[in-house]
């Protein structure tokens, strides 16, 4: 997947389209939209950096899971198999990017797919049909013809937090250098970071009214 | 405005796991050394460490268990098995090494009633070479599941401070601590060869702590040699090992899980 960051405006449909789809709870994410600041009044930049899991060629979720739960699809995708998951956290913590979640609900760990249910009927991913701007573009970066490979033979791309090593496989145009102002950051906030007003219960049960604030 | 990291998946429970692993451990690479030089006193003694390595073993179990929320997710992990993962090299290391030191057990209690009913000789064969065999087999694998947990956090970002190679020597190090501490009240005749054990224990985890203090993580590095030292310093008074080893293996392998540089 190609992230074109020029064309972002933060709107979050990629994200509720992502809720929507696999009928996400909440406080967790597959996909979202950071923000970040950068300057000081009068110079001031606000960036929209959308973020999902990498499906890295590396993926230190794929080697730490002891159980074989997560996998890698044929074309590439990284994806978690429920059945085998035994909530061991492993792949949480590993993973730099802070993709992967516990869903409340089903008790397994859970992230983005990249669509595979809908890219294996030929359609895109819920995010990218949904994207108002076509700010993402997903494609087989192998296939010159694409229009994946052609954007990003025509740009600079770089990558979510290099330094990691994982050979990330959701590539970024950034020429602002937004990427780097989220680097100790994860698609998961910090639920200690919310604002007052928990949404939970003190039994752990979401509260229907409840807002999450701890991201945007 | 930078959003924060997710909170750390991982938790006290397995701090625990991780402090409970390490006396197990430590139990297997001290125990030889502990041994006294009678040989009538070995089979009790041996006995005596055997039973307590069994009881870490149960509540390492029970911690992980508890952790997990249901025993079918541990057979899970025990039934399947990725190359790759500490994890799954880690259950493997310690079912193995708790299946071994239960099978050793049995054979003790079996001797212990010979010798008992005045039999002090073994007779040759499979048995007398189990003698010879599970005791080092059992410090192999007790060294193993000491160093494990280092490659486990090398893989993971919520434990900064167990990163580099110098980690594996404080794992090492905290773990003779904590077996020494295990060991110290019950053969007090030992104590003081367990004291330099324990000051071993102190040098590995101290070349950890100026490894980190070399990269810039200072107060990291005074917490851990401060901790670290702490089994060497008990080795003036060789009454207090029991409580300073087990403070100090604890806190150092807590601290180097729980721990943060921010």
């Amino acid at each position: 997947m190609l992230v074109d960051l020029r064309t972002c405006i933060g709107c979050h449909a990629c994200s509720v389209a992502c809720k929507a789809e696999f009928d996400v709870p909440l406080s967790v994410f597959r996909d979202t939209v950071k923000y970040a600041e950068e300057g000081v009044y009068p110079a001031v930049t606000r960036h929209f950096l959308p973020v999902l899991c990498n499906h890295c060629e590396d993926a230190p979720c794929l080697s730490a899971c002891p159980t074989g739960a997560i996998g890698r699809l044929p074309g590439g995708e990284v994806v978690i198999h429920d059945g085998d998951c035994n909530v061991n956290r492993f792949c949480q913590a590993a993973c730099p990017y802070g993709a992967i979640y516990i869903d409340p609900y089903a008790k397994v760990a859970q992230k983005c797919t990249f669509c595979d249910h809908r890219t294996a009927e030929g359609r895109q991913p819920a995010c990218v049909e949904a994207c108002p701007t076509r700010c993402r573009i997903f494609g087989d970066l192998d296939d010159p013809a694409s229009e994946i490979a052609a954007k990003v033979k025509a740009n600079t791309t770089t990558v979510w937090k290099p330094e990691a090593g994982t050979r990330p496989r959701v590539l970024y145009i950034d020429p602002r250098g937004g990427l780097r102002l989220i680097a100790d950051g994860g698609v998961q906030g910090a639920a200690s970071h919310e604002l007052a007003g928990d949404h939970r219960t003190s039994d752990g049960e979401y509260l229907p009214s409840a807002i999450p604030r701890s991201t945007p | 405005m930078n959003p924060p990291l997710p909170e750390p998946p991982w938790g006290v429970t397995i701090a625990v796991y991780l402090v409970l692993t390490g006396a197990a451990s430590g139990v297997a690479l001290c125990l030889p050394f502990a041994i006294p030089d009678d040989p009538g006193q070995r089979t009790a003694i041996e006995l005596r460490a055997a039973r307590l390595s069994l009881a870490l073993f149960a509540a390492t179990f029970a911690i992980l268990l508890a952790d997990l929320g249901r025993p079918m997710r541990f057979w899970m992990m025990a039934g399947a098995y990725n190359a790759a993962s500490p994890m799954s090299a880690g259950v493997r290391l310690l079912v193995v090494e708790a299946f071994v030191t239960a099978v050793f057990w049995w054979l003790l209690r079996r001797r212990a009633g010979a010798i008992e009913g005045g039999d002090l000789t073994l007779a040759p064969g499979a048995t007398t070479g189990l003698f010879a065999v599970l005791p080092r087999l059992l410090w192999v694998l007790g060294a193993l599941l000491a160093l494990y947990p280092a490659w486990l956090l090398s893989r993971v970002w919520m434990a900064p401070l167990s990163k580099g190679f110098t980690s594996y020597a404080a794992f090492m190090g905290s773990a003779l601590s904590l077996g020494v501490a295990m060991l110290a009240t019950r053969w007090p005749a030992r104590r003081g060869r367990l004291a330099w054990i324990a000051s071993a224990g102190s040098v590995l985890v101290i070349s950890h702590a100026v490894a980190l203090g070399l990269r810039g993580e200072l107060r990291a590095a005074l917490i851990l040699a401060v901790c670290g030292a702490l089994p060497w310093l008990a080795r003036l008074r060789p009454g207090a090992t029991l409580a300073v080893s087990l403070v100090s293996g604890v806190v150092v392998r807590a601290f180097l899980f729980l721990g943060s540089m921010t």
